[in-house]
Formats: structure tokens, sequence, C-alpha cells
């Protein structure tokens, strides 16, 4: 086996392809609902030109985001040219990524209506009257959603076509704000903390500067976390089970 | 000429009537005209116009005023020519010697008519210090100079009655917001003759700028005026944590002070690079963060040790990712300091990594920097399970090419991207990991074994 490796490993290395680029983190928001590219590394970051306007939510994979506007789904291509663009719900959106990264399941809280995100367009799943704080893709028709409910959250696993298929898997005593990762983790913030869940149920705490009031995706691994009474933006990158704080540059639009 | 003046009570004095003026208003000058009284350590002073009422030229040839403590202390130059209804202004001044009545004979061209004026006995106001006394007279100034701010500065003054009759103190008081009495000045009393009272008056401004104030005796006012200076701010000093970073690092920035600020104020951090080559373009992630860009403001408060940024007591940097000199200048009132990093040339920095498998082939990419944009060769070494370097063995690649490509268009300084993927005919599930090495002018770097 390992010879048969080798030996293609060797016969194919000259046909190997090489890149260099620029590293990607993912985008972030402006004050004024703008969204840029965020290239860098962990403590060098640059904010870049405007990709789109008039955003509510926005999730970044790979390069490549899915965009919220008020009434329109956009996704935009690494190249930050716009690759798709539906007619949405008004509102904001949840999103989650299957495991390539592909945005797969977007959610629409204003009307409690799950879609799933297909080449073609939106297709939509089914819909939910509780609310929904945050949603993940599980993989094999499996989703999972976190629900607050009487002060806590609760997640509940479900298969996204079929409406009698909740699984309530977990109660959370804690109400602060929740986050999808990929690969079905969970970060939630209560209080000076961060919570991460990871995909078996465990948890790990982190301690935060200040009370945490509030997390979004910046990419894959990296998440902003907002800081009562601080205003630096605070990027927390999450390798593993290693969570690492560092400053933003403030954007300025 | 005269009696026909004084009977139509205007004096017209060789075709030139004259007037004494007084604020305001204006009075025909009899031919004894009294000027009112004044202290005896004041000057008086009276203003005169001699006034052409005719169509014709008349000329001022003749302008005097002779009497004890009497000078002119305004006139024009003689001859004067007034055009018919012009007008020339004079001022008459006494200068008392002492308690009395005097008189003097005031002469226009020709004519002439008697001055008489009072002066009475008062407190004399001595300003005194290390080399003496100044008599002071109404209207004099008392200059404090310059004071900082928060900072006293007194004056004595010393009041005394040279006369022989007892005289009283009705009103002592200062006016102006940055002036004050200082504690033991007299109050109401009698001063006997040869008595004297001393006592301080004080400039202690809050505030910068030009100050003015009265110091008011017995109804004579003395003007009172300072100029109150911000105290010199304290010399700043740039705090670095960490102390000597290198390139790619965050950096909390702190201004601290070399002795507690006396006075509040605001001040500049600037930061400038210079990468160390001449060729290679600027780097935009060196910068503050928040707000950001190169030059930030700070303030500080009287009584602070620290600067403050909007706030906060730093503000974060980014040290970037090319090699070179980055200097912080902060600028606080008169001084400037300055603070050099020198971002010395690093073998290449690794900062990510992230391998995927497929059935067909294995992708490795990596995010990292080199700060000196020099990348050239890079290995990979690819694992089996059991630990052993799979055959070939190492795999080199020369991309020096490829990353001078990359470097020449990129605007982000020595940060990359790198994705390397190997197609494979094989099982390519026998590969466990890899390790990667990459070699720039400085030295070669070697990630740990990355699992697939």
């Amino acid at each position: 086996m390992v010879r048969l490796l080798v030996g293609a490993i060797l016969a194919l290395a000259g046909w190997a392809q090489w890149q260099a680029g620029a590293p990607r983190i993912g985008c972030v928001l402006d004050p004024n609902g703008g969204l840029r590219p965020l290239w860098g590394i962990a403590g060098n970051f640059v904010a870049g030109e405007r990709l789109a306007e008039g955003v509510i939510s926005a999730a970044c994979r790979d390069g490549r985001a899915v965009v919220k506007l008020d009434g329109e789904l956009l996704l935009v291509d690494e190249r930050g040219v716009v690759s798709g663009r539906w007619q949405a719900p008004p509102g904001p959106a949840l999103f989650a990524h299957d495991a390539a990264g592909r945005p797969a399941l977007v959610y629409f809280p204003e009307e409690g209506l799950l879609c799933r995100l297909r080449g073609e367009g939106l297709e939509p799943l089914r819909s939910f009257e509780d609310e929904v704080a945050a949603i993940a893709w599980l993989g094999q028709d499996k989703a999972l959603r976190a629900v607050r409910r009487h002060g806590g959250i609760e997640l509940v696993e479900f298969a996204p076509h079929d409406p009698a298929s909740d699984v309530p898997v977990q109660t959370l005593p804690w109400d602060g704000p929740v986050l999808a990762l990929e690969g079905g983790r969970l970060l939630l913030g209560d209080r000076s903390q961060l919570l991460l869940r990871q995909a078996d149920g465990s948890f790990r705490s982190y301690p935060m500067p200040a009370l945490v009031t509030g997390l979004r995706t910046l990419g894959d691994g990296w998440v902003e976390v907002e800081l009562a009474a601080r205003p630096q933006r605070i990027a927390v990158r999450i390798a593993g089970e290693e969570v690492a704080l560092f400053a933003l540059p403030e954007v300025v639009p | 000429m005269l009696l026909l003046a004084a009977a139509t009570s205007v004096l017209v004095w060789g075709q030139l009537q004259l007037s004494l003026i007084e604020g305001a208003t204006e009075r025909a000058v009899a031919e004894v005209t009294d000027l009112g009284a004044t202290d005896a350590s004041d000057a008086l002073e009276a203003r005169f116009r001699a006034r052409n009422p005719t169509a014709n030229p008349v000329v001022l040839r003749t302008l005097s005023v002779a009497g004890a403590g009497f000078s002119l202390a305004s006139a024009p130059a003689l001859p004067a020519s007034l055009a018919g209804g012009a007008s020339i202004d004079f001022i008459v001044r006494l200068t008392p010697a002492g308690p009395g009545v005097y008189s003097a004979v005031l002469t226009v061209n020709a004519a002439s008519v008697l001055l008489r004026a009072r002066a009475v006995a008062g407190l004399v106001v001595w300003l005194e210090d290390n080399r003496g006394r100044v008599r002071l007279s109404a209207g004099d100034k008392v200059d404090f100079g310059q004071a900082e701010v928060g900072v006293r500065v007194a004056r004595r003054v010393v009041l005394e009655n040279p006369h022989r009759e007892s005289l009283a103190l009705d009103q002592l008081s200062v006016e102006g917001g940055a002036f004050r009495l200082a504690d033991g000045a007299p109050s109401s009393q009698r001063f006997e003759s040869g008595q004297e009272a001393a006592f301080e008056v004080t400039f202690a401004p809050q505030s910068p700028g030009a100050q003015t104030g009265r110091l008011v005796v017995n109804g004579r006012s003395f003007f009172l005026t300072g100029v109150a200076m911000a105290p010199p701010l304290p010399r700043p000093a740039i705090v670095l944590d960490p102390a000597t970073p290198g390139s790619g690092r965050q950096v909390r920035v702190r201004i601290r002070l070399a002795e507690p600020a006396r006075t509040a104020g605001e001040g500049e951090l600037r930061l400038a690079f210079e990468p160390a080559a001449p060729g290679w373009p600027d780097d935009p992630a060196i910068a503050f963060l928040a707000p950001a860009g190169r030059v930030a403001r700070f303030s500080i408060e009287a009584g602070a040790s620290e600067a403050g940024f909007g706030g906060r007591e730093e503000i974060v940097m980014q040290t970037g990712t090319t090699a070179g000199r980055l200097t912080l200048t902060a600028r606080l009132g008169e001084h400037v300091e300055q603070a050099t990093l020198a971002l010395a040339p690093l073998p290449v920095q690794v900062d990510s990594t992230r391998v995927v498998r497929s059935s067909n082939g294995l992708e490795v990419a990596l995010a990292g920097f080199d700060n000196t944009r020099s990348v050239s060769r890079v290995v990979f070494t690819f694992y089996g399970a059991d630990g052993r370097v799979l055959e070939p063995g190492p795999i080199a690649v020369d991309l020096a090419s490829e990353f001078r490509r990359y470097f020449e268009s990129s605007a982000l300084g020595g940060m990359f991207a790198l994705r390397a993927v190997f197609p494979v005919t094989g099982d390519a599930g026998a590969a466990a990991g890899v390790e990667v090495e990459l070699t720039n002018s400085v030295a070669a770097t070697r990630t740990s074994r990355i699992g697939f």
C-alpha cells in the first residue's frame, strides 16, 4: 500500500501544482454594513476593499462569502465577484456550511424558514416556530439547531427535510450569544467566558477580558467576539482546543 | 474781549473758543475754572478743546500753563493752524506734591484763564518688593508677570497715612477671578498719622491666558494684570509590550509620563516604517488598529502618570511582515521621544497549516510570512503511519520564481499562502503526515508534522 503511494508521488511529483497567494482569513463587517475581505495571519490583519454593501448577515469560508442583504442572498467568490444572487425573505439569516465548506443551509429567523442552498437557488425545506439562534450542518442529512428556550439553549438534531425528525440532544443553562462552527461545534458566550462545545457534546471554557455580548463568524476557525464596553474589536482563533485572542483593525467606512 | 466772552459765558480767545471735555460732555471754560479735586497721590488731568468758530483760519501760537504742579500732558506742536470750524485738544495735568489748593494760569494765544484744583489727603498706596517701594497712583498697573496655571504669585502692597490727620480705610477689595486679597489684609479701620499696613494681593490663575483685575482702595482703582502659562507637559516615554517584538506581532503601546502631569494636554504618536531593502513596498499591516492608521492622538489629564488613547490606557499596533526599521515618535508639548524597533530578517514563519486528502490527491496548504520576501526552496516530506519517510523521500521544489512573482504583485507585506497539490494514482490513504521545509535568505524553517 505504501509502495503504491510512494510510486505515485515519485511518478507525479513533477506534475504537482503550486500556487502562492494572499492569505485570506475571511470577511469582516464595517460599521455601515459593508463587507470586506480580511487578509492576514494571526496578529497581522489587513482589511480589504468592500465586497458588498447593506449587509445584514454574512459568513465566509475558504475565501467565499454568503451574504444576506435585505431582500437578497448573494454568493461572492474568492475574487470578490458575485457568483449567485437570489431573492430572499427580509431580515437577517443564519448559515450552515457542509463539510466541504460550502454554504448548505440558510435560515431566515423573521420567516422561521429553513432553506437548502443549491446552485440553482434556495429550496424551502421546513419552518420552525421556536427562536433559533444558530444552525449547523452535521452531514448525512442531519443538522443541529440551537434554540433559545426558558432562559437557556436547547440543542436539537433534525433532518432538514423531515419535520418529524427533531431529537433534542442537550439543554444548556446559558442564554448568551451562540455561533455554529465547522464540524458541528458550537461557540457560546456566557458572561466573561467563551464555551466551546465539541461535536461529541463536551465543553471547554476560555476566560475573556469582559462580558461577551456578540459572536460573528470571520472565517475558517476565526470568530469575532464583541465585548461589553470594549471598543477594540477582538478576533479569536480556534484551533482544536486552543483559543487565541487578537485585536482586529478598526474598519473605517 | 475777555469781558465780552465772560458775558456770553463762552470765552473766545483770540478768535478761539475754549471748552472743557468731561466724559461725553463739553463745558464752556470760565475765567476761573475749577478742575475739581484729586487724591494727593494721584494726578489730575483735564482735557481742553480749542475751537475756531469763524469761517476763516486761525493760528494757535501760544499755549502754556503756569503754576506749581501743573503741566501740559498733551499739546499740539505750535504754531498750529485751525481751519474754520476746526478744533484741537490738549491736556493739562496737575501732579500735586501733597494735599492743598493748586492754581495755574492757562494761556491760549493772547488771553488767559485761571485754573484751580484741590488735592485731598488720602492713604498712600505703595507697591513693595525687595528693591524698595513704588508709590501707586490711581490707574497705575500692577503687573504680576507670567505664572503657571496653579501657581500662586503674590505682590506686597502697603497702605500708609503720611499726613497729620487720621484717615479712614472704607474700601479695600480686589476684583478679577484670578486675583485675591490674601488673608490678613486690613479691613475697615482708621489710620493714624504715620501708620501703615501691608498686605498681599495674589495671582493664582486656573486657566492659561492674559488675566486682568482691579485693586480698589477707597474708590481709587489700580489695575492688576498677569499672564497665566500652562505648566510644561512632562516628558513621555514609549512603553511596548512585548518590549522587543519582531515581525508579525501585535504590540501594546503605552505612553508613560516622566512625572505626573500638572496640566491636561494632548499629544501625538506617529508610526513610521523603513523597509530593510530599498525596493520593497510599504507594509499596510504596520499600523495602529483602533483608531486605524499610523497616527494616534493621545491625551493626558492633570495628575495622570500615563496617557490615554480615547479612554483606553494603551493602543495596539501591528509590526507587519516586512523586515526593516519601525520608528514610533511621541510628541507632547515640547518633547519629542522616539522608540525604534529593528525588525530583523527572519526565517519563514508558518502560521497555519491544512492538509486535505482525497481519493486521487494530497493537498497541502499553509499560510505564514517571509519578512525577507525571498522564499526559494520548499521541501515536502511525506510520512507513513509507521512514521517512516515515504519514498522517494523529500520532494524539493524551487519556488523562487513563484514567490517572486507573488511578492511583486502583493500589497500585503511578506504574508503568503502556499497551496500545493500532489496528484496520486495509488492509495493516498497511506500518507499519514507531511512536513514542509521552507528556505529563505536567512535560513530554512521546518513545520512540525501535519497529520492527514
